[in-house]
C-alpha cells in the first residue's frame, strides 16, 4: 500500500473512525448467519445453531483487535482510547488538571506575550527593505544639511549608497475638515533605491526632484494612508493634497510593508528636502543653507563584514573636514556615531529597550517555577497512580503502551496549557504594552506572527514531553510484579535531591520576584505622594498645534483669547486658560536668567518658560505666594515685560530679598531681554516626580508660545463633555485645525510614572502566582513524602510517637527547602538589586524591613503549604498503613 | 478450536489455495477449507479474517461487496495477479518445507 493511501485510510479511520469498523462489523454477522444457517440446514434448532456459530466464530472482540492490528490503525485506536482514557482521568481530578493547565498557561502564555515583544523590538528587521542587514545608520548630535550631506555622500565611494532623512509632523487635510496629524519623513539622497523599496503605484523621487534647490512640491504616500486617508482610490497618482496649508502633488505609493525606517514612528508620508521651507512656512529658510542640519539621520548601505567600520571612518573623515558655520559647531567634536541597528530604537528608546529584557528576565523566572512546578506535579500524581500502571503492566500492557499512555496525558495537559498560554499572551500583551511602550501606539497592534506561535508550541510539546516522560520512564522502570508488591511503599527513591533543589529554588525565585515587587509598591507609593505643587484634579488639557498650519503669533493669538473668553463663560467651567507648555506635558522652553545688570558669562538660574494667559494659576490650582499674576492687559501685549517666578527660581536669584518690582534679564540669541518680577508662584514638578522640582518662568509671552497653544480647562464637567465643548469652538473659528484629544492633567501626571506603576502591578501579579506555585510545589514535594513515608509513620505512631513529633518531623523537612529557598530568593535579590534601581523612588534597592517582609511572608506561606500534609500524616492510621504492604 | 491448529504462516497458504479455484466469502473459504482438508483442518472461523486483512492490504486479494445465491450481500475475495504469484512460492515454499519436516521424522525409521 502507498503511503498516501496508508495516510488516507488513517486519515479516514480518524475523522470517520465508524466507515472501517462497520464494514468488519457486517462482514462478521453475515459469518456468523452464514454458518447458523447451515447448522439448521443439518437440523439444529435455531437458538443452538446461533449458539454454536459464535463458538465456531471465537471471540468477536478479540477478532475485531486482530483485524484492526492487521489494517495498521491500531496505534490511532490506542491514541484516540489513550486521549478518552485521558481526558477522563483528568477530568476526575479538576484541581490536579486545573492547576497544571494553569501554571502551564501562565508560564507559557507570559513567555510568549514577552516573545512576540521582544521578537517586534529587537530581533525582527525593519519590514520592507530589501537587504536590512547591509544598512548602518549614523547619528550626530549636530544633525547634518543637505549641502554638507551631498559633500560627504561624494568623498568616499564608500558612501556613495549614502541617504538621509528626517521626522517632521504633519498635518495633511483639506480647507473645510479638521486635518489630521501625521508622521512625515523629509529624504535626501536616493532614499528608495538605496533601502530597495519598489513603489505598487507610481513612481519615486526623480534625482532632480531631491535637490535642495528646486520647488517639486510632490510626495510619496504609504499604503496604509492611501487605504485609510484616499480610500484605495486607483486614480491616486496625479492628485493634489494640502499638507501643512501648501498644495503637494502624490507621485507614488510605497510597497505595504515599507513604513519607513524607524519601527517606532511609522511614516506616513516621505517628502523631498526641498519641500523643507514650504513645510516651515519660512520662504526664507531653505535646505540649501548649510546652516540649516535639518537632516537627523544618515544610512549607508554597505557591503561585507567591515563595511560598517568603513563607511564611520569614512564618514568621521570627511564630516570632520566640513567648513564650520559661523557661530555654529563642527563635527571633530561631534562625532557621528553608529546608532544601533537599523530600525533598532536606541535614541530615546534605551530604558524601553531595557524594560524589555527586565520583562524577559521576570518572565524567565515564572516559566522556571512553573516547568518545576509542573514536573512536581505530575510526579506526584504518577506515584498516586503507581498502583494503576501496576495492574495494567501486571494484566499485560507493554511498557510502551503503559509510556504511551503517560506521554499523551503528558501532551494532552500541554496542549491544553499552550492553548490558555496563548490566550493568555494576547491580554499580557496589552499589560505589557503600557510598560514597555507607553506614548507608541504602534505597541498595541504587535501581531502574534506565525513564529510567536512556533515558539508556544514548541514550548508546549517540549515540556509536555518532558514532564510525561520523566514520571513515565519512572513507572517503567519495575516490572508489574515487583510493582504490586511495593505499591504503597517505596521505591521511586528517584533523585529526591533534585525535587528538594528544584522547590528550593521555585521558593528563591518567587522570594526574589516578591521582593522586587514590594519595592516597586513602595516606590509607587511614595511617588504619589510627591507633592505637586498644583491640583490635578478636575483639570483637562488639549494641545492645538497651529505651525503646521501656517500660523503666525498674530493669527494665533486671537484665537487663544477667544477660545479661552468663550470658555470661562460655559457652565461647569470654573477657569479656563493657555499656555505654552504644562506641567507634564510633551516639551517646554527653556530660558536662561540673572539680575539685570550682572555681568559675565554667569547666568545661575535656568528656567522653563511658560508663556501663560492671566487665569492659567486659578485654572491649574498653583498658590500665589507673593505680588501678582498677569493682567489681561498684559497678555495683550507682546511687548510686556513682567514675569512670575516660581519660588525657588525666585530663591536662587533673590535669597531672602522680596523679588516683587526686582527687575531681571533673559538670555536671548546674542542679547538679553529685560523683565520685571511681578509676583512668586510655589514650585511645580514639570516633568518628573524624581529629583528637583524644574522651576519655572512665567510670562505672558515667550518664543514657543508661536508654534501652538495648550489649553487647560478647570470643570465639573465630564472630559468627554469638555472636549465636545472645545473642539465645537476652535471648529468656528478654524475648521481646518487639529485638537489633539484631551488628556485630563491626572492621566499626564500618572503617564509619567507608568512604567513604575505598571512594572510594580506586573511583578506583583507575578509574585503572587510564583509564590502560589511555589506553594503548590512545595506541597507536592512534601505530600510525597509522607506518602512514601506512610510506613515508616504508621510504625512511628503504633510505637507511640505523639502527633507533635510527626507533625514537626513533616515540617522540618519542608523547612530545609523553605529555609534553603528564602536564603536564594534574598540572595537573588541582593544580586539583581541594581537592575530595578532606576525605577525605584524613596526606598533602597537592599531596603533591609522588605528584605525580612519578604522573607517572613515567604516563610508562612510555605510553612501553610507543608502543614496539609504534615495534618495528613497525623491522620494516618497506623493498623492500615501496616496492613496496606 | 476443533481439529489442529493451523500453523502460522500456512493460514494465508491455505486461503490463496482456496480462492484461486474462485473468489469466496470469508465463510465460503472456511467451509472449503475443512472440506478439502476432509475436516482435518478445522481454522477458528473468526481467525480467518485478520489474515484476509493483512493479505489485502499486501495486495494478493481484493475484496468487494456481492450478492450471493441465498440473496445475501456479502464480502467476496478474489485472488489478485500479484496473489497468484504469491501462492506459487507460498506452494512450493511449503513443499520444501513439508519435504524436509519429512525427511528429519524418517531419519531414525
Amino acid at each position: 500500500m502507498s503511503l498516501g493511501s496508508r495516510t488516507a485510510m488513517w486519515f479516514r479511520a480518524l475523522v470517520r473512525p465508524s466507515d472501517g469498523e462497520r464494514e468488519m462489523q457486517r462482514e462478521f454477522a453475515v459469518h456468523l448467519a452464514m454458518e447458523q444457517q447451515r447448522l439448521e440446514d443439518a437440523g439444529m434448532p435455531a437458538d443452538e445453531a446461533r449458539r454454536q456459530a459464535r463458538i465456531a466464530f471465537g471471540g468477536v472482540e478479540r477478532h475485531k483487535e486482530s483485524v484492526r492490528d492487521e489494517r495498521g490503525l491500531r496505534f490511532l485506536d490506542d491514541t484516540s482510547m489513550d486521549v478518552r482514557v485521558a481526558i477522563r482521568s483528568l477530568r476526575r481530578r479538576p484541581a490536579f488538571s486545573g492547576g497544571v493547565i494553569a501554571t502551564l498557561a501562565i508560564g507559557i502564555g507570559a513567555t510568549t506575550a514577552v516573545f512576540s515583544w521582544a521578537n517586534w523590538l529587537l530581533l525582527r528587521p525593519v519590514p520592507g527593505i530589501t537587504a536590512p542587514a547591509d544598512l548602518v545608520p549614523f547619528v550626530s548630535d549636530l544633525g547634518v544639511s543637505f549641502p554638507d550631506f551631498v559633500t560627504v555622500q561624494r568623498s568616499a565611494p564608500i558612501l556613495r549608497n549614502m541617504i538621509a532623512h528626517a521626522d517632521w509632523p504633519i498635518q495633511i487635510g483639506r480647507a473645510d475638515a479638521p486635518a489630521r496629524s501625521l508622521s512625515g519623513d523629509v529624504v535626501a539622497g536616493n532614499y528608495f533605491g538605496v533601502l530597495g523599496v519598489t513603489p505598487t503605484r507610481g513612481r519615486f523621487f526623480a534625482p532632480t526632484e531631491t535637490q535642495s534647490d528646486v520647488d517639486a512640491r510632490v510626495v510619496i504616500i504609504s499604503d496604509a494612508l492611501w487605504r485609510s486617508h484616499f480610500g484605495a482610490t486607483a486614480d491616486i497618482v496625479g492628485r493634489r493634497v494640502v499638507i501643512n496649508a501648501a498644495t503637494f502633488t502624490v507621485i507614488g505609493v510605497a510597497s505595504p510593508a515599507f513604513r519607513g525606517t524607524d519601527r517606532i514612528r511609522p511614516v506616513d508620508v516621505w517628502l523631498p528636502v526641498s519641500a523643507y521651507a514650504v513645510l516651515r512656512h519660512s520662504p526664507g529658510l531653505s535646505a540649501a543653507d548649510p546652516k540649516v542640519r535639518l537632516l537627523d539621520e544618515i544610512i549607508v548601505r554597505v557591503g561585507g563584514r567591515d563595511g560598517a567600520a568603513a563607511a564611520l571612518a569614512a564618514l568621521r573623515r570627511a564630516m570632520g573636514a566640513l567648513p564650520i558655520p559661523e557661530g555654529g559647531e563642527g563635527y571633530v567634536e561631534n562625532p557621528p556615531t553608529i546608532n544601533g541597528v537599523l530600525g533598532t530604537p536606541t535614541r530615546g528608546y534605551d530604558r524601553k529597550v531595557e524594560n524589555v529584557r527586565l520583562m524577559f528576565g521576570i518572565v524567565g523566572l515564572v516559566l522556571l517555577i512553573a516547568c518545576g512546578n509542573t514536573a512536581n506535579l505530575l510526579l506526584l500524581r504518577s506515584v498516586r497512580r503507581r498502583g494503576e500502571f501496576a495492574v495494567r503492566r501486571a494484566l499485560g500492557a507493554s511498557a510502551g503502551r503503559v509510556l504511551q499512555q503517560h506521554l499523551v496525558e503528558g501532551v494532552l495537559l500541554a496542549a491544553l496549557g499552550g492553548c490558555a498560554g496563548i490566550g493568555l499572551s494576547v491580554l499580557l500583551g496589552h499589560l505589557f504594552a503600557g510598560i514597555t511602550g507607553y506614548g507608541l501606539p504602534q505597541f498595541d497592534r504587535i501581531p502574534l506572527d506565525w513564529r510567536v506561535i512556533g515558539f508556544a508550541a514548541t514550548l508546549t510539546l517540549t515540556t509536555g514531553l518532558m514532564y510525561s516522560l520523566a514520571p513515565g520512564l519512572m513507572a517503567l522502570r519495575r516490572d508489574g510484579l515487583t510493582h504490586l508488591r511495593t505499591a504503597g511503599r517505596g521505591g521511586y527513591r528517584a533523585a529526591p535531591r533534585v525535587r528538594s533543589a528544584l522547590t528550593a529554588l521555585q521558593v528563591g525565585a518567587s522570594v526574589t520576584l516578591v521582593i522586587g515587587a514590594v519595592l516597586l509598591a513602595r516606590s509607587v507609593g511614595r511617588l504619589h505622594r510627591v507633592p505637586l505643587g498644583f491640583d490635578a484634579a478636575g483639570v483637562t488639557t488639549f494641545n492645538i498645534y497651529t505651525d503646521p498650519q501656517g500660523y503666525s503669533a498674530a493669527r494665533l493669538h486671537p484665537l487663544r483669547v477667544e477660545a479661552i473668553g468663550w470658555m470661562a463663560h460655559q457652565r461647569g467651567i470654573v477657569a479656563a486658560a493657555s499656555a505654552s507648555a504644562i506641567p507634564f506635558g510633551n516639551s517646554y522652553e527653556l530660558v536662561d536668567l540673572r539680575t539685570l545688570g550682572s555681568t559675565g558669562k554667569n547666568w545661575p538660574v535656568t528656567v522653563i518658560a511658560n508663556g501663560v494667559s492671566p487665569d492659567y494659576f486659578k485654572a491649574m490650582g498653583i498658590a500665589v505666594l507673593a505680588g501678582r499674576t498677569f493682567a489681561a492687559a498684559e497678555f495683550d501685549d507682546s511687548t510686556s515685560d513682567a514675569v512670575v517666578l516660581s519660588q525657588s527660581a525666585a530663591r536662587t536669584l533673590f535669597g531672602p530679598a522680596n523679588p516683587i518690582g526686582a527687575r531681571i534679564e533673559r538670555r536671548i540669541y546674542r542679547g538679553t531681554v529685560p523683565l520685571t518680577v511681578v509676583g512668586v508662584v510655589s514650585d511645580t514638578r514639570a516633568t518628573s516626580l524624581r529629583g528637583g522640582a524644574k522651576v519655572t518662568a512665567y510670562m505672558p509671552w515667550t518664543e514657543s508660545n508661536k508654534f501652538g497653544t495648550t489649553l487647560v480647562v478647570r470643570s465639573s464637567l465630564a472630559p468627554a463633555q469638555v472636549q465636545r465643548l472645545v473642539s465645537e469652538e476652535l471648529g468656528q473659528f478654524d475648521p481646518s485645525l487639529p485638537v489633539s484629544p484631551m488628556e485630563s492633567l491626572t492621566q499626564s501626571v500618572n503617564r509619567s510614572i507608568a512604567p513604575e506603576r505598571l512594572f510594580g502591578r506586573l511583578l506583583g501579579v507575578l509574585a503572587v502566582i510564583a509564590g502560589l506555585l511555589s506553594a503548590v510545589g512545595l506541597y507536592s514535594v512534601v505530600a510525597y513524602s509522607v506518602m512514601e513515608r506512610t510506613r515508616e509513620i504508621g510504625v512511628r505512631v503504633a510505637l507511640g510517637a505523639r502527633e507533635t513529633r510527626i507533625v514537626a518531623m513533616i515540617l522540618r523537612q519542608g523547612a530545609h527547602m523553605a529555609v534553603a529557598g528564602v536564603l536564594v530568593g534574598v540572595a537573588g535579590a541582593y544580586a539583581l538589586s541594581h537592575v530595578l534601581s532606576g525605577m525605584l523612588f524613596g526606598v533602597a534597592p537592599t531596603d533591609p524591613s522588605t528584605y525580612v517582609t519578604a522573607a517572613i511572608v515567604a516563610l508562612a506561606v510555605c510553612a501553610g503549604a507543608c502543614a496539609i500534609p504534615a495534618r495528613a500524616a497525623t491522620k494516618i492510621n497506623p493498623v492500615e498503613a501496616l496492613r496496606s504492604e | 478450536m476443533a481439529g489442529s491448529d493451523v500453523l502460522q504462516g500456512t493460514l494465508d497458504l491455505l486461503v490463496l489455495k482456496s480462492l484461486s479455484l474462485e473468489p469466496m466469502h470469508g465463510w465460503g473459504i472456511s467451509q472449503r477449507i475443512r472440506q478439502l482438508s476432509a475436516d482435518a483442518l478445522q481454522i477458528g472461523q473468526g481467525s480467518l479474517y485478520p489474515a484476509l486483512y493483512r493479505l489485502e492490504k499486501k495486495g494478493l486479494i481484493k475484496g468487494g461487496w456481492r450478492t450471493t445465491e441465498h440473496n445475501r450481500e456479502a464480502k467476496y475475495y478474489a485472488l489478485t495477479a500479484a496473489g497468484t504469484r504469491a501462492l506459487g512460492a507460498e506452494v512450493d515454499d511449503w513443499r520444501r518445507f513439508a519435504t524436509a519436516v519429512e525427511l528429519i521424522i524418517n531419519a531414525y525409521g
